[in-house]
């Protein structure tokens, strides 16, 4: 079958569309200090926000994760009253501004918040401010992309492979881990990987809530936005840094797990 | 009759629009087969059986255990029913191999896995799928995945074994040999066998007894034999292959439930509801209205023609509609097609005349 000819005006727009999207790329890379790009990436503030980065935004997959998958498993497979309305708090925070979140947690979880102020009495655990607040602030972002990805993929996944288990002598848990994980797997790392990538980009949310603390709170997006004014230089290798990373990500992803 | 009861069971449940009320018993080394029309609730028995879907009400026992009893609040999770069950379309689990889902249930049961795999393995083998162990389920044919899946469910020991469709999901060509293949191994296997099917050519291969259910009760019961010689319904008298008809007799004549009277030989004295049964082949075709000794004659259109080797079947649609076995011969004769006007007759004592 030919191909139907496509409009020249849808042609030209999509060609302006592309553009905007690769030139910026293009223009990082123009811009790259690529002769000195190890000194810029080994000066110590870059070098500690690198490392609060991966610190904080594994931490806030492993949050994820481990609370995420058994939200999803409960969005999907149980009926309850308040079901719907749970699910959309669940996925507020993927539409909701990060700084609004940031604002959000800290009259929630911070020193005088809702619960924080249980927290710092009981516990003498403060969240503002700290590498753990950082850690709250990323998960609260990126555990959306999480949770919805495994619900429709446990949502889609035949239920009754579980009930074959379950004449195999199969315990719910032995049923959990053997099969429905196995099942659902492509889609737990694509969504793992979608939250981890939006829990490394993270800003709004993080300096709201956590502050901008060198080797503390200070990720890389905090760096770049900070070094952007007085040393550009390092700013961009840092945007090449988290680039790099977004097309490894994406790169890894597509085919089997995103089938882009 | 069978010796010891192994499975009695009163299923009572409402599914949607399905209300299922069966009693079933099967005795161990006996295969029950359940026949039925779509949505009967075949399937919705076994799961019952299983433990897959909660009774309302009635009891399952097997063995003299009871496993699920509403009134008692008795319940047996399915993992703990040791009930083996092949599921219609297998559900071998796709990520694992051959070998890893018939080991899956011996692991499940905390054995060690190189004892697990190994006796997996010599289930493979017995069921001659020694080459295929580490293929994945998505690698075998259909035959070989539904012994795989046999092999999976026997590998537990179980008391009883389920088996939905078993051959639904195979082509044509494979299903005769696969069909022979699995009256071998069931009959290897000492417990109870519950096999449902739509599929009459199954359960006359495969049945030691039929239990036929429609819209969720038991229709009829007994031997292949009984339910070919004393069809109750119209679905038994499609699997039995034979016209089937109600109405009332009074002396030698039946009056059908849409009115048409029919001359028989009713040398049983029976007297009121009965059922009437006609071999398709003591039905005699005609293109004209025929003269003779025949006492039931009627006008009809050809509707469908099924031709089997030599021999032709034809439906003839009228207000008593009849299924009639020619010869092929006689089929290109008469030069008969879908839609061809025809008379038809039936010798008053080629109507088989019993009680309702």
């Amino acid at each position: 079958m030919p191909a139907r000819p496509v409009p020249a005006l849808a042609v030209v727009l999509a060609v302006v569309a592309v553009a905007f999207f690769v030139l910026p790329i293009l223009g990082l890379l123009r811009r790259a200090p690529w002769s000195d790009l190890w000194e810029q990436l080994s000066d110590p503030v870059t070098r500690d926000a690198l490392r609060v980065s991966l610190i904080c935004s594994v931490g806030a997959t492993v949050l994820s994760i481990v609370f995420g998958v058994p939200l999803a498993w409960v969005l999907a497979r149980a009926e309850f009253p308040g079901r719907r309305l749970a699910r959309a708090c669940v996925i507020l925070p993927m539409i909701l501004p990060p700084v609004v979140g940031g604002v959000a947690l800290f009259l929630a979880f911070g020193r005088r918040g809702v619960v924080g102020q249980y927290f710092d009495d009981w516990f003498g655990l403060r969240l503002p401010f700290t590498t753990g607040g950082a850690i709250v602030a990323e998960t609260f972002v990126a555990m959306p992309f999480l949770v919805i990805t495994v619900e429709a993929a446990l949502r889609g996944i035949d239920h009754r492979y579980e009930d074959a288990a379950a004449t195999l002598g199969a315990t719910r848990w032995t049923r959990f881990r053997r099969v429905t994980l196995p099942l659902i797997a492509p889609s737990l790392v694509a969504g793992a990987a979608l939250a981890w990538a939006r829990a490394l980009g993270e800003f709004g949310a993080t300096i709201t809530f956590a502050g901008n603390f060198q080797g503390k709170t200070q990720t890389m997006p905090l760096a770049i936005f900070l070094a952007f004014e007085s040393r550009p230089e390092s700013a961009i290798a840092l945007s090449l840094v988290l680039m790099a990373i977004s097309l490894v990500v994406l790169v890894s992803l597509r085919d089997r797990w995103l089938r882009l | 009759m069978v010796a010891s009861v192994s499975l009695d069971a009163t299923v009572q449940l409402r599914l949607g629009t399905l209300e299922l009320d069966v009693t079933i018993a099967a005795g161990a080394g006996e295969t029950v087969v359940i026949l039925g029309p779509n949505g009967a609730g075949k399937t919705t028995l076994l799961r019952a059986v299983a433990g897959l879907v909660p009774l309302q009400a009635g009891h399952i026992e097997l063995d003299g255990a009871v496993l699920d009893d509403p009134a008692t609040a008795t319940w047996v999770p399915t993992e703990a029913r040791r009930i083996g069950y092949v599921f219609q379309d297998h559900l071998l689990f796709p990520h694992l191999s051959a070998l890893e889902n018939v080991a899956f249930g011996l692991r499940a049961q905390g054995m060690r896995r190189r004892v697990a795999r190994a006796e997996a393995g010599a289930w493979l083998e017995r069921l001659g799928l020694g080459d295929h162990t580490h293929n994945r389920p998505s690698a075998l044919s259909g035959g070989q995945a539904q012994r795989v899946a046999l092999a999976r469910a026997l590998a537990l020991r179980p008391r009883l074994l389920l088996l939905d469709e078993p051959l639904a999901a195979l082509d044509v060509s494979t299903r005769v040999e696969v069909r022979r293949e699995l009256r071998r191994q069931l009959e290897s296997f000492d417990g109870a066998r519950l096999l449902v099917t739509h599929d009459p050519v199954e359960a006359v291969a495969l049945a030691d007894r039929v239990v036929v259910i429609e819209n969720g009760r038991v229709q009829q019961a007994g031997t292949v034999a009984d339910l070919r010689a004393r069809p109750r319904s119209r679905y038994v008298a499609d699997f039995a292959g034979v016209n089937l008809y109600t109405g009332v007799v009074r002396s030698d004549r039946l009056r059908t439930a849409d009115g048409t009277e029919l001359t028989v030989v009713n040398d049983t004295g029976v007297d009121g509801q009965a059922f009437a049964i006609v071999h398709p082949e003591a039905v005699a075709v005609y293109p004209a209205p025929p003269v003779g000794s025949p006492r039931n004659t009627w006008a009809g259109t050809v509707g469908d023609v099924d031709r089997e080797g030599r021999r032709a079947r034809l439906r003839i649609d009228a207000p008593t509609p009849i299924t009639a076995e020619i010869t092929e011969n006689a089929l290109v004769d008469l030069g008969l097609r879908p839609g061809s006007e025809v008379w038809v007759s039936v010798k008053a004592t080629e109507i088989e005349v019993f009680p309702a």
